[in-house]
């Protein structure tokens, strides 16, 4: 049965700050630590990702051909988790975490080093290399893959994505996440499996929706959550690709209770509207921004990143450093803590300026920290 | 088809007095006011949500100017206390920003007592030789002039020139003198052009100052008051020609004229203060000569006017 911080986790309700008076103090004293680092492992190649979703926040990215070479992203791992970050995330921007030729390494230093590891991924490629570190019996609790699928079946897969011609994705996914669910039972089932699937007018079909679930339950999944596309940044989307708030009202509507009768102890069905929750549909930014505290990001490029909407080289204007001629914490802690309020004020400045734009995760965190009343003094409501 | 500039990004430093109308003007101009500098943190905040209630400009609240401005900017406007000016003109040079700054271009409160010409010199000196030069200083209401400049006698032949300008103002003594000569100069300026100053008499009560000299044989003289129950009023003469500044409307939609005291007769003026926004904000965009020259020469003036 799964717990309440998985489906908490899942509900955009991780406490990534416990005490945010304690996360002030720290921030002026520069001894917080991270709750987590966001990691995204180079692409192979000049196409940074496998696929094109019309929907993909990263879909304005640019790249300018650096990559963060495998030497320094372990060197950076190593200083990662030896001051005391406790959890990994691989996930992309444009890109896909396994789409990386040494994600191998990379996932067996973070397993090494005791953290928790995640990955967000579309999972169309699984090496036995990496299911052999999946296989591993000393991976940390709360370690979880979660794979972007939003289909069930390859025709609709195909047009969610914008895939051309008759690839079988679908089928492709669905067999690597039976394997990784297969290394997830061998193990005792140590880590979470878990598939999404982002609703939008070319999959808010019931049935297809029936058929995602059948078939991801049946692989060895213990979660799947279902929400809405978000705008992404930069980029102007088909009709149907974003739902309106009117769609989602209506697909809510439609597919809430399938997805509730889903719903079991081995496995987690659930439909989750951040936006109407949270008050963020289509908003662009919550700041203040508190990111950099909570989930620093390191980008494909080797910068180090305040999150991981905004990891690519079109923000070097606001990123906190280059990892490839910088090590980790001197960066993180690269600011005037005893003038606090000007820096959240030249962050969010810069953040405007830069036009970057918060997932719901960031968001909520935003949103929370500055309800809490903590930096009160120091911020513009 | 040509690109769309981004709007110019502004700071004001000081926006809760007139920095609150800079703000308002630049933003009504086009321009993006980004960013606010204050003397702390709160009193930055307050500004900052002063101007997105009133305004809806959504800027960032700053108390450190240094790290004000290592954000990207293409301006700043300067509406501190004069007695800051010199030293946030310079950071904003330092930085390669074009300043607005409010008038006097520079003043220390200890010179009403110690004059120290040296210390004045050597600052409009540095002011003068800096690389990064990029300077307008708002004396706008030299402005007014163009709308009767037709209405107006040859300069040449001008032996009287009077000036008047009461407001509201909080300024007390001397300080009117510093706070007004720098309008009173400029619309001299503008009326009869660079003269020799000399026989300077000024006199200074609580709420107001008067001040009289010979300039190349013209005999001026300026009435300056502030004072909580003035009624706001500015005008000047010129031999028998007498002009008042008429304002119609008020808020974001009044306009300016002058009046022709014995006729009644009005001239339509451009808004001085936003004309003068408008010349900033193109010099930020196009580059060009600055108008230091023309705030240099205000500033001689009026250190001969203020020397004890």
């Amino acid at each position: 049965m799964n717990d309440d911080s998985l489906i908490a986790r899942y509900r955009y309700g991780a406490q990534y700050v416990g005490d945010f008076q304690a996360l002030r103090s720290d921030i002026a004293a520069k001894t917080f630590i991270p709750h987590q680092v966001e990691f995204q492992p180079p692409p192979r190649g000049r196409k940074i990702c496998w696929l094109d979703c019309p929907y993909c926040y990263g879909g304005s990215a640019h790249d300018d051909g650096r990559r963060l070479s495998k030497s320094r992203a372990l060197e950076v791992m190593a200083q990662i988790a030896q001051g005391g970050v406790k959890k990994i995330i691989f996930a992309g921007y444009a890109t896909d975490p396994l789409n990386c030729e040494y994600i191998d390494d990379l996932l067996r230093a973070t397993i090494d080093s005791g953290q928790i590891f995640g990955f967000n991924t579309k999972a169309l490629k699984l090496s036995e290399a990496f299911l052999g570190q999946l296989s591993r019996p000393d991976i940390a609790p709360q370690s979880y893959m979660s794979i972007s699928v939003d289909a069930g079946c390859n025709e609709v897969y195909n047009a969610v994505h914008d895939v051309r011609g008759n690839a079988k994705l679908y089928d492709r996914v669905l067999q690597c996440i039976t394997r990784a669910g297969a290394a997830r039972r061998a193990n005792g089932n140590l880590f979470d499996l878990s598939a999404t699937y982002l609703i939008n007018g070319r999959n808010h079909d019931v049935a297809q929706v029936q058929r995602f679930i059948r078939d991801f339950k049946a692989a060895g999944c213990n979660m799947l959550r279902f929400a809405f596309a978000q705008p992404p940044r930069g980029i102007e989307t088909a009709d149907g690709v974003v739902p309106t708030a009117d769609d989602v009202r209506l697909y809510g509507e439609k597919l809430r209770p399938v997805i509730a009768a889903a719903d079991s102890a081995a496995c987690t069905t659930m439909l989750v509207d951040a936006d109407s929750d949270h008050d963020i549909y289509d908003k662009a930014r919550t700041v203040p921004c508190f990111a950099r505290f909570s989930y620093p990001t390191v980008g494909f490029d080797g910068w180090l990143y305040h999150c991981s909407q905004s990891s690519a080289p079109n923000f070097h204007g606001m990123a906190i450093g280059d990892l490839n001629s910088d090590d980790f914490w001197p960066l993180l802690y690269d600011y005037d803590g005893e003038r606090l309020g000007d820096y959240f004020s030249a962050c969010g400045l810069r953040m405007n300026q830069e036009g970057c734009r918060c997932d719901r995760k960031e968001h909520v965190l935003n949103a929370r920290v500055i309800a809490s009343g903590a930096f009160d003094d120091l911020v513009v409501k | 088809m040509s690109e769309k500039l981004p709007p110019p990004r502004i700071a004001i430093l000081g926006a809760r007095g007139i920095g609150r109308v800079h703000a308002r003007i630049f933003q009504a101009l086009g321009a993006d006011v980004c960013a606010v500098l204050g003397r702390d943190q709160a009193s930055a905040g307050q500004a900052v949500r002063d101007l997105s209630d009133s305004f809806g400009i959504a800027a960032v609240a700053f108390s450190d100017l240094k790290t004000l401005l290592s954000q990207p900017l293409d301006g700043v406007s300067i509406c501190t206390p004069p007695v800051h000016h010199f030293e946030q003109i310079i950071a904003a040079f330092d930085r390669g920003v074009p300043v607005f700054c409010e008038k006097p271009l520079f003043w220390n409160d200890s010179w009403n007592d110690n004059w120290n010409e040296p210390d004045w010199a050597r600052k409009l000196a540095s002011l003068q030789d800096h690389s990064n030069r990029r300077l307008f200083v708002n004396t706008s209401n030299a402005f007014l002039i163009a709308a009767v400049s037709d209405q107006l006698p040859p300069a040449e032949t001008v032996t009287q020139f009077a000036f008047h300008f009461h407001t509201q103002g909080l300024y007390r003594g001397r300080d009117i003198a510093v706070d007004l000569l720098p309008h009173a100069l400029s619309m001299l300026l503008g009326c009869l052009g660079e003269r020799p100053l000399s026989d300077v008499l000024m006199q200074v009560e609580r709420y107001g100052c008067q001040c009289r000299f010979s300039y190349g044989g013209c005999n001026v003289a300026f009435d300056l008051r502030q004072g909580p129950d003035l009624d706001r009023s500015l005008g000047f003469v010129c031999d028998d020609v007498s002009f008042q500044r008429v304002q119609e409307g008020e808020g974001m939609n009044y306009k300016v004229c002058l009046e022709n005291t014995v006729s009644g007769e009005r001239w339509p003026s451009q808004d001085p203060f936003a004309a003068y926004i408008a010349e900033f904000l193109d010099h930020c965009r196009n580059g060009g000569v600055d108008r230091f020259d023309e705030a240099a020469l205000n500033m001689r003036l009026m250190a001969q006017c203020l020397k004890p």
